[in-house]
């Protein structure tokens, strides 16, 4: 039995050994095939994961990358921006006739020197030679369509200012490699690369309405006046915020290589004048702040009057008793001394120092000069800087100083970025606010009684003060280079605003025309201030 | 059971090889559409480009100093005086009394 099993079961090992080669076979393809399922199961489940196979930063259109930002007005209106620039090129070795090509191009910039490119074009031992750089689009256009073989372009970003010379000095240039050389584009610098890599625009302070009638205005006068510089400022007061920053003479800043050095000054913020009497409203604050007089003190300011040993003297004598109405209305030297001498010389470089005339304007512009002090604190300098001298600052510091009488008595340093809606203003507090409140109504009356009278644009209640300087010179203070100036606020009633503007050297047309700050500054201030109330949103109020 | 044995290998390579076909033809699309929408992008560089080019032309354009020669030029006009501004409330004593209309 045992037998006969065991010769049955042998074929049928005999089978199993022989077909074991054909399963090792059919178990290998099935392993590769199961491989090949599990490296595409693999690969779908990675592209499922992954999602679109197209790259992400490929998919999402970018944000235009300029490496400059825009810089807008605080409307929006665009003041810069980096958009294409073409050079226009030649490769000799393919231009067929260089006379004729030069020709043609000359159609399109008829600056160019014909013979000069056309000599270019036949320097066939050079690969690309340059022709002109600079080139818009639309003269891109212009050469293509001349179909000059040969001619071609290298495209590079090129800076433009839209509004032409409007704003120069504060937006200043940059080089033909972008580099940031003046102005906002210096001191800004950093700003305008980040927000320019984001796509953003970075929002000026300034208003385009002001800054153009304050430029035309400013204008105007230098020239009637024959002045040789000029410059105003134009602050929002509780903010900093400057509307206006204005230097004449100007120039283009598309064409800054073009223009001098004497156009390129930044008058408002490089040049440091002595500013005379504008100082003296600090020096009755100062006074009342100490309570080293009132409002009803009189003082004799008709006898003379000398600080060791040196005559201080009034353009225009008061004879009778005056109050602090009247020193500020006639503007007395006399009056602003004697009140100097009172406070002290360290109580007066206090005051000074918080209304941030002992330093540069923490404006955002490259520029901005450190102010010349005096380094003297003997009676005589005290006294002089009482009235404005011995001091030499800056338009832009001068006019943040004057946001005392808009802030109730505290400063606000002035700044050329738009603030964002409830954004925090650091105030220094200078002065109390019955102190500023007063010093306003007594700079109302120098516009309404006193040397600041032309100032005065109806219904806008103009406040200030108004500041004829001698320039020192060689030998000692010239009687014929003044520094006519008027500095002021407004609306007296509720002060929000301030302008500040000067007339550097102002010429007399004919003997009898003053070259004094009421004679040429003040007007200025009045039309200016007529002219920009719309835009500020004010209402002339009549009584 | 032997039919299936026979003809596992040759369907599971069809298979294989048409998963392979359809990967390609997956990459290779996605290739397509990333070209394209490269293409996009440069259009819409180039348009963006253009939109920064025609913002500065329009800013140009409106340039206080262009309005204000044109106003003058074209319109005749040239800024107002400050006294000759009025409150709408007194509007009503400045300007000339109104001519009484006939009845319709």
């Amino acid at each position: 039995m045992k037998e006969a099993a065991r010769t049955a079961a042998a074929p049928e090992r005999e089978r199993v050994i022989e077909a074991a080669p054909a399963r090792a076979g059919i178990r290998l393809q099935a392993f590769a095939v199961c491989g090949v399922f599990l490296i595409l199961a693999l690969r779908a489940l990675v592209l499922s994961v992954s999602g679109d196979p197209v790259p992400p930063a490929a998919a999402a259109a970018p944000a235009p990358i300029v490496s400059r930002a825009d810089l807008t007005d605080r409307t929006g209106a665009l003041m810069a921006a980096n958009v294409r620039g073409y050079t226009l090129i030649a490769e000799p070795a393919n231009v067929w006739d260089a006379d004729e090509a030069a020709r043609a191009l000359r159609t399109i910039f008829p600056e160019l020197d014909a013979n000069a490119v056309a000599a270019r074009m036949r320097r066939t031992n050079r690969q690309v030679v340059y022709l002109r750089q600079g080139l818009s689009p639309r003269q891109r256009a212009q050469v293509l369509e001349l179909g000059l073989a040969g001619v071609g372009f290298e495209q590079a970003e090129r800076r433009v200012y839209p509004m032409g010379t409007l704003g120069a000095h504060a937006l200043g240039y940059v080089g033909r490699d972008l580099a940031p050389l003046a102005g906002l584009e210096r001191g800004l610098n950093a700003r305008i690369e980040a927000a320019g890599r984001t796509g953003g625009a970075v929002r000026l302070s300034l208003d385009a309405r002001i800054q153009y009638a304050v430029e035309t205005e400013l204008a105007a006068a230098a020239r009637a006046h024959n002045a040789t510089g000029a410059a105003a400022v134009v602050l929002d007061g509780r903010t900093g915020e400057t509307l206006a920053l204005a230097s004449w003479p100007s120039f283009d800043p598309n064409r800054a290589g073009a223009a001098n050095d004497n156009a390129r000054l930044n008058r408002a913020v490089a040049a440091r004048f002595e500013m005379g009497s504008t100082l003296k409203p600090f020096t009755v604050a100062m006074a009342l702040e100490e309570r080293l007089t009132s409002l009803d003190e009189t003082f004799n300011l008709a006898a003379p009057f000398a600080v060791d040993g040196q005559p201080i003297r009034d353009l225009h004598p008061i004879l009778g008793p005056a109050r602090l109405r009247e020193i500020i209305a006639q503007s007395s030297n006399i009056g602003a001394a004697r009140l100097a001498l009172r406070v002290g010389a360290t109580r007066q470089h206090s005051y000074l120092s918080r209304l941030g005339l002992m330093a540069a304007a923490p404006i955002e512009l490259a520029e901005s000069a450190a102010p010349i002090a005096p380094a003297r604190t003997d009676r005589l300098s005290v006294a002089i800087l009482g009235y404005g001298h011995g001091l030499a600052i800056t338009l832009t510091s001068l006019a943040g100083a004057y946001t005392v009488f808009t802030n109730d008595g505290a400063r606000v340093a002035p700044t050329l970025l738009a603030r964002a809606p409830g954004e925090p203003i650091t105030r220094t507090r200078v002065f109390s606010p019955g102190v500023a409140r007063s010093v306003v109504a007594l700079m109302r009356a120098a516009v309404t009684e006193g040397t600041g009278r032309r100032a005065d644009a109806p219904g806008l209640e103009m406040a200030g003060k108004t500041g004829t300087a001698e320039k020192p010179g060689a030998a000692g203070y010239d009687v014929e280079r003044m520094l006519s100036s008027f500095a002021g606020v407004f609306p007296a009633s509720d002060p929000r605003y301030v302008i500040v503007l000067a007339l550097d050297e102002p010429r007399r047309t004919n003997a009898a025309d003053p070259t004094t700050g009421g004679a040429v500054a003040a007007p200025v201030v009045g039309r200016i201030a007529a002219r920009i109330a719309p835009a500020l949103g004010l209402t002339p109020a009549r009584p | 059971m032997s039919l299936v044995r026979a003809w596992f290998p040759w369907i599971a390579g069809a298979l294989a090889l048409a998963l392979v076909i359809g990967l390609y033809r997956i990459k290779t699309e996605a290739q397509e559409t990333s070209g394209a929408v490269r293409t996009l992008d440069r259009d819409v560089a180039e348009a963006r480009a253009e939109v920064r080019e025609l913002r500065a032309e329009i800013a140009a354009l409106d340039s206080p100093a262009r309005v204000d020669a044109l106003a003058r030029q074209r319109l005749e006009l040239e800024p107002g005086a400050g006294a000759r501004a009025r409150r709408e409330a007194e509007m009503d004593g400045a300007l000339p009394a109104p001519e009484a209309r006939a009845p319709r």
